[in-house]
C-alpha cells in the first residue's frame, strides 16, 4: 500500500474535494445552466407555437379575405349585370319611341304629300280645265257650252289620271 | 480551410521549430529519464499535514473549474422567468459549457432515466474533474517543474543540476560523498539517498494518484450501494446473499449462493477496477512522455501528446459512463437472467 501511495487521509481528502466540487458545481454551474436551457426550450415552445398561432390566423384571415374579394367581385358583376340590363332595356324603349315617333312623323308627312298633291292636282285640273277651255275657245271663236266643255276635260283628265302611273 | 493553413507565415513557423529542434539536439540537450513514482510525493508540509502534488494539483483543477463554471454563468439572468429573450441568447463561454452540460446531461438521461437529477451531478462532476485532471498533465510545466530532491533509493539515478535546472547528464554514482545540498534537503539522510537529483514536480494530475482513482471508485460503488437501496428497499442487499435457491432444493440454493457471493466480489472488485483503469491508463501516459522525450528530446513525443488527449478524454468518459450504468443497475430490481 505504501509503494502505491494509497494512503487514508490523502484518500479521504480527496474524497473530500470531490464532494464538495460537486456541490459547488451543482450549484454554480448543473443549475443555472440546466435552467437556462429548459427555460429557453420554453420559451422557444412558446414561441412555436405562437408563429403556428400566426400563421393560422395569417391562413384565416387569408381566407376570409379571399372570399371577401370573391363577394366583391360577384356583386359588381351583378351591378354591371343590372346596370347594362337597365341600359338595354332603356335603349330598345328610346329606339321604340323614336321608330314610334318617326312612323308618326311619316305618316304624317306621307298625309300631308298626300294632301298637298291632291290639292295640287285639282288646282292643276282646274287650270288644265281653264286654258283648254281657253284655248278651245280661242280656236272655235265661241265657246262651247261651258257645261258640256268642263265635262269633257274632266272626262280626259281622269282618262289622263288613270294612265299615269 | 487547408488553404488557410499553408500560408508563409505558417510556413515560417514550422521551420522556425524544427530548426530550434534541430539545434537542441546538436547542442547536445539532453532530456532526464523521467522518474517513475507510483506514489504521489510530498512537496509540501504545514505542521502535521502534508500535501502531495496531486492534492494541490486537484485543488488547482478544482479552482479551474469552478472559475469556469462561474465565468460561464456570469452572464445569466438572477431571474429567468422574468427575463427578456434577449437576455437567453447565450455568448462564448456560456455557450460551450452548456453544450457540454447538455451534452452530459442528455447521456445521463439515456441511462438514468427519471433518476437522472440525482445521477446527473455527480457523474457529471467525475467527467468534468476526471477530463481536466487528465488533461492538466500534458500542460507544460506539469510534471518538470519542482524541487529538486536526491533520489529516494540508492539504485535510481541521479542527475547533475546546474542551478535550477536539471541537465540530462547523469551524475556518477557517488557514495560517501556528501553532495552539494544547496536545496536545503535531504542532509541527514545522505547515506540512504542516490547522488545527484531529481525533480520532485509540484504539480501531478490527480488521476496519476492512486489514491484519488480509488477514491473515485469507492465513492462510485459506495452510491450505486445507495441508490439501490433507495430504490428497492433493503431487498436490494438480497443479491449479495441469495437464498431463495433453496426452496427449489439444495442444489440449486447452493448454486445461488455461490453466485450471489461472486456478485459480491464483483461488486468489491469494481473498487479496484475502477481506480487502477484510470490511473493506469493515465500514469502510464505521463510515463510514456516522459520516457519518449528521454529517448529520443523534443520532437519524438509530440504524437503521443495527442494520443494522451485522447487517452485522457476516453478515460474520463469510461468512467462516467461505467458509474452512470452501474448506478442505473443497482437501481433495478435483480432478476436472475441478469449477468455481468
Amino acid at each position: 500500500m505504501d509503494k502505491l501511495g494509497i494512503n487514508l487521509g490523502f484518500l479521504i481528502s480527496q474524497l473530500v474535494n470531490f464532494t464538495l466540487l460537486a456541490a459547488l458545481l451543482t450549484v454554480l454551474l448543473y443549475k443555472p445552466i440546466l435552467n437556462m436551457l429548459n427555460q429557453r426550450r420554453e420559451r422557444i415552445a412558446k414561441s412555436m407555437a405562437d408563429v403556428d398561432a400566426a400563421r393560422e390566423s395569417a391562413a384565416k384571415a387569408q381566407l376570409e379575405y379571399d372570399r371577401k374579394i370573391a363577394e366583391a367581385q360577384r356583386k359588381a358583376q351583378e351591378i354591371i349585370a343590372q346596370a347594362a340590363q337597365a341600359g338595354d332595356k332603356v335603349g330598345v324603349e328610346i329606339k321604340a319611341e323614336a321608330q314610334r315617333e318617326a312612323d308618326l312623323i311619316r305618316q304624317k308627312a306621307r298625309l300631308e304629300g298626300e294632301q298637298e298633291k291632291a290639292h295640287l292636282l285639282a288646282d292643276v285640273q282646274s287650270q288644265i280645265a281653264g286654258l283648254s277651255m281657253a284655248a278651245t275657245e280661242r280656236v272655235l271663236g265661241q265657246g262651247l257650252d261651258p257645261k258640256m266643255q268642263r265635262q269633257l276635260i274632266d272626262g280626259f283628265l281622269a282618262e289622263l289620271g288613270k294612265t299615269q302611273p | 480551410m487547408l488553404k488557410k493553413l499553408f500560408t508563409v507565415r505558417n510556413l515560417v513557423i514550422l521551420l522556425l521549430v524544427v530548426a530550434l529542434f534541430v539545434i537542441s539536439g546538436l547542442l547536445g540537450l539532453k532530456v532526464p529519464s523521467p522518474v517513475v513514482s507510483l506514489a504521489a510525493e510530498p512537496i509540501l508540509h504545514i505542521g502535521p499535514v502534508t500535501i502531495t502534488n496531486s492534492l494541490l494539483t486537484a485543488w488547482i483543477v478544482m479552482i479551474v473549474l469552478i472559475l469556469l463554471a462561474f465565468f460561464a454563468t456570469r452572464r445569466m439572468p438572477k431571474d429567468l422567468s422574468k427575463a427578456t429573450n434577449q437576455e437567453l441568447v447565450p455568448n462564448g463561454l456560456q455557450n460551450f459549457m452548456e453544450m457540454v452540460v447538455e451534452a452530459l446531461h442528455n447521456m445521463a438521461e439515456d441511462i438514468g432515466g427519471h433518476w437522472t437529477p440525482r445521477f446527473f451531478p455527480i457523474v457529471a462532476t467525475i467527467f468534468l474533474f476526471v477530463l481536466v485532471s487528465n488533461w492538466m498533465g500534458l500542460l507544460p510545466g506539469f510534471g518538470s517543474i519542482g524541487l529538486l530532491e536526491h533520489p529516494h533509493a540508492a539504485s535510481q539515478a541521479g542527475y547533475v543540476a546546474k542551478g535550477i535546472i536539471l541537465t540530462g547528464v547523469e551524475a556518477a554514482p557517488a557514495e560517501g560523498e556528501h553532495a552539494a545540498t544547496t536545496e536545503g534537503e535531504a542532509a541527514t539522510t545522505e547515506h540512504a539517498e542516490g547522488a545527484g537529483y531529481i525533480v520532485v514536480p509540484f504539480f501531478r494530475p490527480p488521476s496519476t494518484d492512486l489514491n484519488f482513482t480509488i477514491a473515485l471508485g469507492l465513492m462510485v460503488v459506495a452510491l450505486s450501494q445507495y441508490f439501490g437501496v433507495k430504490a428497492l428497499g433493503p431487498g436490494y442487499f438480497r443479491k449479495f446473499f441469495d437464498i431463495s435457491g433453496f426452496k427449489k432444493g439444495a442444489f440449486d440454493g447452493i448454486v445461488g449462493l455461490f453466485v450471489s457471493i461472486l456478485e459480491l466480489i464483483s461488486e468489491i472488485a469494481r473498487i479496484l477496477s475502477f481506480g487502477f483503469r484510470l490511473f493506469g491508463n493515465v500514469f502510464a501516459g505521463e510515463v510514456l512522455l516522459g520516457v519518449m522525450a528521454f529517448l529520443i528530446p523534443y520532437i519524438a513525443s509530440l504524437p503521443f501528446y495527442g494520443l494522451e488527449v485522447f487517452v485522457g478524454f476516453i478515460q474520463a468518459a469510461v468512467f462516467m459512463m461505467l458509474a452512470l450504468v452501474f448506478f442505473a443497475m443497482a437501481t433495478v430490481g435483480h432478476g436472475s437472467e441478469e449477468h455481468h
